[in-house]
């Protein structure tokens, strides 16, 4: 492949003035007119659930007695695992997470009962009057003691739910040659969502012993299969309305109350709602996996990179989920996968406790990895006494390089475009300036890349249904579902492009389980999935479309309201079309996520990169940071619309700056040391900085994949940038996230006695 | 940590006194909090400790709201809500040091709520300043008279269901130099880790009035290090002197991290009133 000559663009309204259009639910949700899955509250009958959760974090269930729930007036069912009539465990990788508890419960949180009453009120009263005789269990508060001899095994399989291991080359032999080596134990926090509406919808008996979700979640086809198995129902019972929801980012992608209420609306016959408030999510709800990473790496005294090595260690809490994919990418991220490492050697573990279920969260592995590799690599420059950017430059990959276990990847750029970008970047001018009472400033930098897709071989298909209907509309479907990351802008704006139409001759129809599968919203691969769906289809919309106009329409193509001259003139509107047709087209795809050439895939084929530059200031005083100027290089494919692009790339390094600087979920023996947001912050609009995002929109290779999916690129290497400009403001390197205060204080005391 | 139990909120039984006095005496006699704007109180009893039996409502109490200015101080009804007071100019203009506290109390949607007895009667954000004010609180209990303490002495011991009526603020002298900051985790709507206010006079006396509170930190003036400054006016503080001096007024703090940065935000505070 030959070099590019590519360069970055600054994305503004100025560059890209005919896509910068609002998103198009911006006015509904700007004027509050939006409906979300917890506004569902006019069906005739309502009921409202409460689920019951272990007050312990480690016990056995001796006895439980739901007799005086039942009989509080207004209460409509009261249902334990007993009343479960399929399976009564649910999870993406490994169904070991039970609906309700029987024997035991395994962190605090767990459920074990649930009610359906006239009002949330007496629901919560209902709660309190089950009875639950416990015997409290040994507590495995974190990895080390659930891996202890002697530790009671959490699950039949023991404590260790996974492991990973990737190597290449002969990382012993290669320290041995290495002029400078460098160490560094790692620490990143258990972060917290914080979605603006919380895990809830409602599930609506159609009295004809079926039933349909209307919910927040992520993968309505998927949930529909854990459903239908939990409830002993046919899948085509079971309907999963993936409504508009309030912010997803993966804690939603595993099933939350659905279970609960659809067994209640199950039994009595009645809708169900239950919604979750912010504490019973904080306890119960997913979280990042908080990890522990010991690294080590070496280089000879040109500033060649021999060497890396790097364990890890993640608190997966109580139940698998998707733990084991994310330490799939953790670990592809964790061998440095950015550079050219001949010696490589990473080794995982993901391990059960008796703490919050850790699970899918936006990164998935990759930007706790990424903050130790960045972070050494740092070091190990400062150690040969070479620059950052200097000894990254000199260990670059090649776009042609293959990835870290020998596979094909297909990279936007050369990564060294960003890096010659970051440095480029304004934010180095003045880069340490000193308030002389209180601000020290500095400005670093890191590089990140993110995959797209599911990866490792692991099944990965979506489709999409494109109809013309009887009142002329293009109802175009994706099984994707819409939680505020712009999956309906990105698909209209594609539409218009390849279909040829007007926004409004659309009805875009998403996330739902009776339409076509699209796979989940997740894993950044909506993007991808609708470009390939859409060129699939276009030619087949064209043909159908002229097909029904008859002769003489050769000429004629999909245009703004109907088949157009070349010129663009109006001539036959799609409302005409539908009426002439004597079967409207109906047309649907299908089709495997571009996984590359390589017959065993590994990782993920479609990459993504960035740099981050970070200008910081610290108060001397305090050892409080503040960040107040952002500047990321993206090389993360065409922009669909550019605001969506902005708002992800800019919100996702603001949800990395709060694992970097804030947020945390302690727990202790299994306890809770927080359970709402007064003692869980996260950044406000006042903490959000100035930010720039830089565009190289071409991708290497032509138009064989365009589009990459930008989800989670953002906050790949904020971390690490963050850490660097702190250093660069006041000589400390801290390596355990969030950086508290006190903690920077302490160490720049240190620095300077 | 367990989901709160039963009864909830729409249990509690909320009485509706016709005066202060009526107000205080339902309190003592069943053993029953206060409701004033409740933004504080209501996150207590969502946790663990649950939700009270009773509760004494004083939003019908005309005579705890108003804010005005008398001769030499601030006359603030207990009842008077934060952003009252924040849109107040003259209290702005006159105690700009207790206008900026007060921005830093939550959020906007908390400030319309929140009232300056209930953030005294939950030792809240505004407690050091004022402290370092020599705020008065005139307060009754039960069916007894109406008492006038210093805030620091109604601190050191609160007495059990009092009702606080009014805040008495005296304005700063001539010279008197006031300070205060807040150490918190972001740029805004959080609680304090660290709270440190004072009150300069340098002529024709030298005279501190130092005040800490914060995260699991009662708020209270720091009295050995006011001493420091009032036994030697010459004083020229530094974080290392200072730091045992704290450790004395805070002992919960003493080896805690936050001490040195309490000292270094005092001896800041320190130098820009020498300036």
């Amino acid at each position: 492949m030959s070099t590019n000559d590519f360069t970055p663009r600054q994305l503004n309204a100025d560059n890209f003035a005919d896509r910068w259009q609002p998103r198009p639910d911006a006015r509904s949700k700007a004027r509050g007119e939006q409906r979300y899955p917890t506004d569902e509250l006019a069906w005739p009958g309502l009921l409202h659930g409460r689920i019951l959760r272990s007050p312990f974090p480690h016990a056995q269930i001796t006895g439980i007695n739901v007799d005086a729930a039942r009989e509080l007036p207004g209460v409509h069912a009261v249902v334990t695992a007993a009343d479960i009539p399929g399976d009564n465990h649910y999870g993406i990788v490994f169904r070991d997470q039970p609906v309700f508890c029987t024997d035991r419960v395994r962190y605090l949180g767990d459920a074990l009962a649930a009610v359906a009453a006239d009002t949330p009120e007496i629901a919560a009263h209902a709660l309190s009057l089950i009875e639950v005789q416990y015997t409290e269990l040994p507590v495995l508060g974190d990895p080390a003691a659930a891996l202890a001899d002697g530790a009671p095994p959490l699950h039949p399989g023991g404590n260790l739910l996974d492991s990973s291991l990737l190597e290449h080359g002969d990382v012993e032999a290669a320290f041995k040659a290495c002029a400078f080596v460098v160490e560094g134990r790692y620490s990143t926090p258990r972060q917290m969502h914080v979605f603006m509406e919380t895990e809830g919808g409602v599930a609506v008996p159609d009295n004809q012993g079926g039933l349909t979700f209307r919910v927040g979640c992520q993968s309505g086809h998927r949930d529909r299969e854990q459903l239908a198995s939990i409830l002993d129902l046919p899948l085509d019972k079971v309907r999963v309305i993936g409504l508009a929801t309030g912010g997803g980012f993966g804690g939603k992608d595993e099933l939350t109350m659905q279970p609960a209420a659809g067994l209640l609306a199950l039994r009595t016959g009645r809708p169900v709602r239950i919604h979750f408030d912010r504490r019973e999510s904080t306890i119960a709800g997913i979280k990042r996996h908080p990890v522990e990473l010991v690294a080590r790496t070496g280089c000879d005294a040109q500033g060649n990179i021999l060497a890396h090595q790097l364990h890890a260690v993640l608190d997966t809490g109580a139940y698998a989920t998707l733990g084991p994919a994310v330490l799939t990418n953790l670990t592809d991220h964790a061998a440095a996968p950015l550079y050219r490492i001949p010696n490589v050697k990473v080794t995982g573990q993901l391990v059960y406790t008796n703490n919050s279920v850790a699970g899918a969260f936006r990164g998935f592995g990759g930007n706790q990895a990424t903050f130790a590799v960045e972070s050494q690599l740092d070091k190990l420059a400062a150690a040969a006494g070479l620059h950052p950017a200097g000894l990254r430059k000199r260990n670059l990959r090649t776009p042609d390089d293959a990835g870290v276990e020998g596979q094909t990847q297909q990279q936007p750029c050369d990564p060294r475009l960003l890096l010659d970008a970051a440095l480029a970047s304004p934010l180095w001018e003045n880069a340490t300036e000193t308030d002389n009472r209180r601000w020290l400033t500095g400005v670093g930098m890191a590089l990140g890349a993110q995959g797209n897709g599911l990866g490792n071989g692991l099944p990965d298909s979506g489709g999409a249904r494109l109809h013309l209907s009887a009142a002329g509309r293009i109802e175009l479907a994706f099984g994707f579902i819409e939680y505020g990351q712009g999956v309906i802008a990105a698909v209209e704006h594609l539409a218009c492009e390849y279909l040829g139409c007007a926004p409004d001759d659309l009805d875009i129809r998403l996330g739902d389980s009776s339409g076509p599968d699209s796979g989940p919203t997740s894993a950044s691969r909506s993007s991808v999935i609708a470009v390939e769906a859409l060129r699939r289809l276009q030619p087949q919309w064209r043909a159908a479309l002229q097909d029904i106009a008859g002769p003489h329409a050769d000429d004629l193509a999909p245009g703004r309201g109907g088949l157009c001259t070349p010129s663009g003139d109006l001539r036959i509107s799609y409302a005409k079309l539908a009426k002439m047709a004597a079967q409207r087209p109906v047309l649907k795809v299908h089709f495997d996520f571009p996984t590359g050439p390589d017959a065993t895939p590994r990782g993920r084929y479609l990459q993504l990169l960035i740099a981050s530059v970070a200008r910081v200031a610290v108060d001397r005083l305090t050892g409080r940071v503040r960040v107040l100027q952002l500047h990321h290089i993206t090389a993360g494919g065409k922009v669909i619309h550019p605001p969506s692009y902005l708002g992800q790339i800019e919100g996702a390094a603001v949800m990395g700056m709060g694992m970097a600087l804030l947020e945390d979920v302690p727990m202790q023996d299994g306890q809770f040391l927080l359970d709402n947001l007064d003692a869980y912050l996260i950044p406000t609009l006042a903490d959000a900085p100035e930010q720039r995002v830089d565009v190289i929109e071409a991708i290497l290779g032509g138009d064989s994949y365009p589009v990459r999916g930008i989800g989670e690129l953002g906050i790949e290497a904020i971390s690490p940038a963050l850490i660097a400009a702190i250093e660069n403001a006041t000589g400390a390197r801290l390596h355990s996230l969030p950086v508290r205060p006190t903690t920077l204080l302490t160490a720049m005391q240190e620095q300077h006695p | 940590m367990t989901l709160p139990p039963c009864p909830n909120r729409r249990h509690t039984q909320v009485l509706f006194p016709s005066s202060a006095e009526e107000a205080a005496i339902l309190a003592s006699r069943h053993q029953a909090p206060y409701l004033a704007g409740a933004s504080a109180a209501q996150l207590g009893w969502s946790k663990n400790t649950g939700w009270p039996a009773k509760a004494i409502s004083l939003h019908a109490l005309d005579e705890l709201q108003g804010c005005r200015r008398a001769v030499d101080h601030w006359s603030i009804g207990a009842l008077t809500r934060l952003s009252e007071l924040t849109s107040n100019r003259a209290l702005c203009r006159e105690l700009p040091t207790l206008h900026g506290a007060l921005l830093g109390v939550g959020a906007p949607g908390i400030r319309h709520l929140a009232t300056l007895g209930g953030n005294i009667g939950f030792a809240g954000d505004l407690m050091p300043i004022l402290l370092v004010l020599d705020t008065q609180v005139d307060w009754m209990q039960g069916a007894g008279p109406l008492h006038q303490s210093a805030l620091s002495d109604w601190l050191s011991q609160a007495p059990e269901h009092a009702l606080i009526t009014r805040i008495r603020i005296p304005l700063p002298g001539p010279g008197r130099q006031l300070r205060m900051e807040k150490l918190a985790s972001r740029e805004a709507f959080n609680p304090p880790l660290l709270n440190i206010a004072s009150s300069w006079q340098w002529q024709p006396f030298a005279q501190a009035h130092l005040a800490a509170g914060g995260a699991g930190l009662a708020p209270r003036r720091l009295r050995s290090c006011e001493q420091a400054f009032s036994d030697d006016a010459t004083l020229i503080p530094t974080a290392a002197t200072l730091l045992p001096l704290l450790a004395r007024d805070l002992p919960e703090q003493a080896a805690q991290p936050l001490l040195p940065i309490a000292a270094n935000l005092l001896l800041d505070q320190w130098s820009a009133s020498r300036l």
